[in-house]
């Protein structure tokens, strides 16, 4: 049961992708998907798949691991794919067999989009593959900033966040524990009729539920008990530093977008 | 916007983590694209302890830590966006029921108040799927060839799933509310609701 709970997916390692700032790192990503919109041709995808392929490289993440977590979106690259092969009917008839007929831009359309798809893919699941939860956390917050003009709760938001995420291997081990409490006395969880199944989940959620209303009180006295008093003037213990990495790596992307606005057709 | 207490934010943030961890809990599938889950429910129980404000943060907040954590479908910008930062915070809508859920707890009107919580369970998942299908709309718009029509594939999909989790979620509300309804009722809630009743 606890091994299919494992939860995040940071890959401790070192690399420059790891060593960069999660602010850095995040406008990274952002910058990237808007990028990628902006291939046309060959040329242009054909960099951007090599930009992306040196950066999973460069961060050392086992290419194994990257793809095994991407299993079910791979099938959607795939059904992307042999969507626009059948449906999509441009230019000359390459392929003719009974009623099946695959049209040159069928195959460009269907080669291009998965691969774009793919991509996006691929570089998204790099920021959470390289970065743990709590440093996003972090980098949300400051780039979150901004909204605190129109009176948008973001420090609220940040504390909430972590205190979530500390939350969660407490919240995990308590489910697993009165989970197996059940099992031992004959309850099943993943298996018979549904309504046996709806049955189980009551006895777990009362218990789950009552406890940490207790512990939210507790914490919450604990706090206030320390003088919390909101998020004006707080100082923190993770401080987030920019460096020599975080402008490097955002000049490589300034160089491949100007080469990808050259190249385009 | 008013400071919201301390407790009603730890709360809202527990919540969310709650939510996460029942989403990766056996559910009940339908098929590959539809899966049936009752992750929602921390985030209505939520909603009717303490309303609007807060169900919306923790729905938010459970948004953000998908993200965080790495759980989450990119497939478009737009999608991204609208799945995972608007999505999840609407569920909140359900806290909009919040008042006369506690008033009719607090009169021992229970039929009346199982009426609401179907209520409020409904707006709430309709308020969150309806992006969930407007998201689907927009992949299928932008990746599916010219003929297929985005808008019934994802009403398909989507309406399945939304139909199927709120009757799931209602049950187990229901249930769990018959059988221990302080989870619902706040401490001291008398005193706030009596000066307005």
């Amino acid at each position: 049961m606890m091994e299919k709970m494992i939860f995040g997916r940071y890959i401790p390692a070192v690399s420059p992708m790891h060593r960069m700032d999660p602010r850095s790192k995040i406008i990274l990503v952002f910058l990237f998907v808007c990028v990628v919109f902006i291939a046309n041709n060959a040329i242009t995808y054909g960099l951007l798949a090599i930009y992306t392929f040196l950066m999973v490289l460069s961060s050392k993440v086992p290419i194994r691991f990257i793809l095994g977590g991407l299993r079910i979106v791979l099938w959607l690259v795939l059904f992307t794919l042999v969507l626009h092969l059948f449906f999509t009917k441009e230019g000359e008839v390459l392929f003719h067999w009974g009623a099946i007929s695959i049209y040159e831009g069928g195959l460009k359309q269907g080669i291009f989009i998965s691969v774009r798809f793919f991509l996006l893919i691929l570089m998204t699941s790099l920021l959470t593959l390289t970065t743990t939860p709590i440093e996003i956390t972090d980098g949300i917050e400051v780039l979150l900033n901004p909204l605190k003009k129109i009176k948008f709760p973001v420090h609220e938001l940040a504390l909430m966040m972590s205190i979530s995420l500390r939350f969660i291997p407490t919240l995990m081990e308590e489910t697993d524990k009165i989970m197996k409490a059940q099992t031992a006395r004959g309850v099943e969880f993943s298996g018979g009729p549904i309504k046996d199944r709806v049955k189980a989940i009551i006895p777990l959620l009362i218990p789950l539920f009552i406890g940490s209303f207790k512990r939210a009180e507790e914490l919450a006295t604990a706090m206030e008990a320390r003088g919390y008093r909101g998020g004006e003037g707080r100082t923190k213990y993770r401080q987030l530093r920019w460096s020599l990495v975080d402008t490097v790596m955002l000049l490589i992307l300034a160089v491949v977008t100007a080469a990808l606005v050259l190249f385009r057709s | 916007m008013k400071k919201l207490g301390l407790l009603a934010m730890i709360e809202a943030a527990f919540f969310a983590a709650f939510a996460l961890i029942l989403d990766l809990l056996p559910a009940i599938q339908l098929g590959p694209w539809i899966s049936i889950s009752f992750a929602m429910v921390p985030i209505f129980i939520l909603a009717f302890r303490w309303g609007f404000k807060v169900s919306i943060l923790s729905g938010f907040i459970w948004g953000l830590l998908q993200v965080a954590v790495g759980d989450v479908y990119f497939l478009t910008p737009i999608q991204f966006a609208i799945e995972y930062f608007i999505a999840f915070a609407f569920i909140g809508f359900a806290g909009l029921f919040y008042k006369p859920i506690q008033y009719l707890l607090q009169n021992g009107e229970k039929r009346k108040v199982l009426q609401w919580v179907i209520l409020a369970i409904f707006v709430g998942s309709v308020a969150r799927y309806f992006w969930h299908f407007l998201a689907g709309v927009i992949f299928w718009g932008e990746y599916a060839p010219e003929g297929m029509s985005p808008v019934i594939y994802s009403l398909i999909v989507n309406g399945g799933t939304m139909l199927g989790a709120t009757i799931l979620c209602s049950v187990v509300i229901l249930l769990l509310l018959s059988n221990a309804p302080r989870l619902v009722q706040r401490k001291g809630i008398g005193a706030i609701l009596g000066k307005k009743a």
